[in-house]
């Protein structure tokens, strides 16, 4: 215990620096912007600030990718309530009673809720991330590059298990970000693949090209459709909150932050889910389940809590085993990758001070996000009134501008082009984007784990199935991509929207 | 034929290109014993197995409706993308940003020239003192000759 104790002091040394909690507010404000903002979602929107955050310390840039992350979760509940538009996929069950509430010149409290519940989840998801991750990272210090390599198969395996409805698109957007990954000079032989002799390529393709051409410009090109359609603006009251609706929903966030936080842990099993599951138990869980769906408050404390607090929970498995659990931990693990820190169990006892400083700054970002957001939540709803044929070419050249920035080539700006294009299609048809980030992220790393065993085992390809604790979570990882085969042979599974995890 | 059994034709034969290209990487050094081209020959394999999968197994139809109504937008936005970063850097951040973000709110609905233009100039020059003046990212100068 005094051991946490010294390592929070030691990450509030951190994130109370003036420059750290600058970068927290600026992150705060700006993911708050992204949040609200249709068309650039989380994963776009820290993407293209990574050319930003090269060259500040390892720290400062994960305190300000932190707060940009939980912005954009606040930004995108502010819109589910307000205007029915969820920012983002973990806020799709918020709207339900959200914006109910708003129709019913309830959008104060909603908002007051999904402020406070968040607070309250992120807080206690936090000391368990505290708790959890020391042990955890510890025990995964043994691992040697075949368990690495099983670990990261397994976590490959369950994202595309759970993105989307067809597993075979799902594992073949895995595969496609995988290969892309291949691009680029091999560290072992020197070698290079793939570069087709472009000079730009010999260092691999940049994630923030990736990142931005799938997500970004391809949900420009959606959009470039629909442009046209009014959104109706409810007149905005107060941000307050009785102490009845408080005590209200005082166990749907308790609940919320229960579940998220745990769903949170798992591989692959992001805030989307946790939000949906949260609701649908206090669904089951309420008196008079009637109510649910017609504005009452516990269907917007649950879900709000719960994404928060799997938010938390996701960072574990990214920090202390390098394994993102969604598109958005992967790019921030991309940028830890980008500053030349290694996540995994390593990180605790090599960089303390960005570990601790990161979660200290969740604390920080917290309580800024609290202080922010709720005076300035009418400032962000003008936003929305910004007509869309100025917004989306507006989004565009800010997509222009930070993938220049990366390499200053334009290969680059060709190949954001190209996987929008792709992006485009690969959304139209069901093949889910998330795979194929956390390919690109996890395919060095895997090769090289995978190539380190078979030194190791003399090019014997059965050391990943003997050795136990590879075997059992390759064994995982088999059973995870035939739960859905199980699951339909029972019922239809329900749809899940694809866009966080 | 479904879309996706196009696509998946499309994926047996990138998979068989990249795996041929993964047969040239050789250079294994002494103790690395599978080399540079074991990895991605097991990812072509995969991949040429699953679109496999998808040739076989798919039975759904395409969406109807014509190629131009359905796509048209998108297709015209793509090539205004790839005229933006084509003089990007030969004629400058300045002016094809301009010319880029007006003829944009023209083409999604803007009536009036002067407010298209007007608000495009405004963007513009914003984006510009944010990351380059205010960032420093330094975009690309071109036809200006403006030193810093």
């Amino acid at each position: 215990m005094t051991e946490i104790l010294a390592n929070l002091a030691l990450g509030f040394g951190v994130a109370l620096q003036p420059i750290n909690l600058v970068l927290a507010f600026v992150g705060a404000f700006v993911g708050t912007l992204i949040g609200v903002l249709p068309g650039i979602g989380p994963v776009s929107g820290i993407a293209l600030l990574l050319p930003l955050i090269i060259g500040l310390h390892p720290a400062s840039a994960m305190i300000m990718l932190t707060a940009v992350y939980y912005g954009t979760m606040y930004g995108g509940s502010t819109t589910s309530i307000l205007v029915n538009v969820p920012g983002e996929a973990s806020s799709v069950a918020t709207t339900f009673d959200g914006y109910q509430m708003s129709q019913q010149g309830r959008a104060g409290p909603a908002l007051a809720i999904a402020a406070v519940g968040s607070f309250i989840a992120g807080t206690i998801s936090i000391v368990a991330l505290m708790l959890f991750s020391l042990p955890l990272a510890r025990w995964a210090l043994v691992f040697g590059p075949a368990e690495n390599s099983a670990l990261m198969v397994l976590g490959l395996s369950s994202l595309s298990t759970l993105a989307g409805d067809n597993l075979n698109k799902a594992l073949l957007s895995t595969l496609m970000g995988l290969m892309l990954a291949t691009v680029g000079t091999d560290l072992v032989t020197g070698i290079n693949r793939y570069t087709f002799g472009i000079p730009q390529l010999l260092d691999g393709i940049d994630l923030v090209t990736v990142a931005v051409g799938l997500f970004a410009i391809s949900e420009v090109l959606l959009v470039v459709h629909e442009i046209g359609v009014q959104r109706r603006l409810l007149p905005l009251q107060r941000v307050w909150l009785s102490l009845k609706d408080f005590m209200d929903s005082w166990w749907a966030i308790i609940r919320g932050t229960v579940v998220g936080f745990y769903i949170g842990i798992l591989p692959a099993a992001g805030a989307t889910i946790a939000s949906f599951l949260s609701y649908a138990l206090e669904k089951r869980l309420a008196k008079d389940p009637s109510r649910f769906g017609k504005g009452d408050i516990r269907g917007v404390a649950a879900p709000e809590s719960a994404n928060n607090a799997a938010a938390v929970g996701n960072m574990i498995p990214m920090l202390t085993l390098a394994i993102p659990g969604s598109s958005t931990t992967a790019i921030m693990m991309g940028a830890l990758l980008m500053l030349n820190v290694l996540p995994g169990p390593q990180l605790f006892t090599k960089h303390p001070d960005v570990v601790w400083g990161l979660i200290a700054s969740m604390y920080v970002s917290n309580a800024v996000l609290l202080v922010l957001n709720l005076p300035l939540v009418g400032l962000f709803v003008q936003i929305l009134k910004t007509p869309e044929r100025y917004l989306y070419p507006l989004i565009v050249s800010v997509c222009v501008i930070g993938v220049y920035a990366v390499g200053r080539s334009r290969v680059d700006l060709t190949l954001m082009i190209l996987l929008g294009g792709l992006g485009y299609y690969m959304r139209q048809h069901d093949y889910p984007l998330g795979p194929a980030i956390l390919g690109l992220v996890l395919g060095d790393r895997m090769e090289q784990t995978m190539r380190q065993a078979l030194i190791i085992s003399n090019g014997d390809w059965t050391t990943f199935l003997t050795r136990p604790i590879s075997g059992v979570i390759l064994l995982l990882a088999a059973l995870s991509l035939a739960a859905p085969y199980a699951i339909s042979a029972v019922r239809r599974r329900p749809r899940v929207v694809a866009e966080d995890i | 034929m479904t879309a996706d059994r196009i696509a998946a034709v499309v994926l047996l034969l990138v998979s068989a290109l990249y795996m041929r290209q993964a047969l040239g990487y050789r250079g294994a050094t002494v103790a690395d014993v599978v080399g540079p081209s074991a990895y991605p020959l097991l990812l072509g394999g995969l991949t040429a197995l699953l679109a496999f999968v998808q040739l076989v197994g798919s039975r759904r139809d395409v969406a109807g409706g014509p190629f131009w109504g359905r796509h048209g937008r998108a297709v015209v936005l793509v090539g205004a993308l790839f005229a933006y970063i084509l003089l990007l850097e030969s004629v400058g951040f300045l002016l094809t940003t301009f010319a880029y973000l007006t003829l944009s709110h023209l083409w999604l609905g803007e009536r009036l020239w002067w407010r298209a233009a007007g608000i495009g100039l405004a963007i513009t020059l914003g984006l510009w003192f944010l990351f380059d003046r205010t960032l420093d990212l330094s975009l690309p100068i071109g036809w200006f000759g403006l030193r810093r």
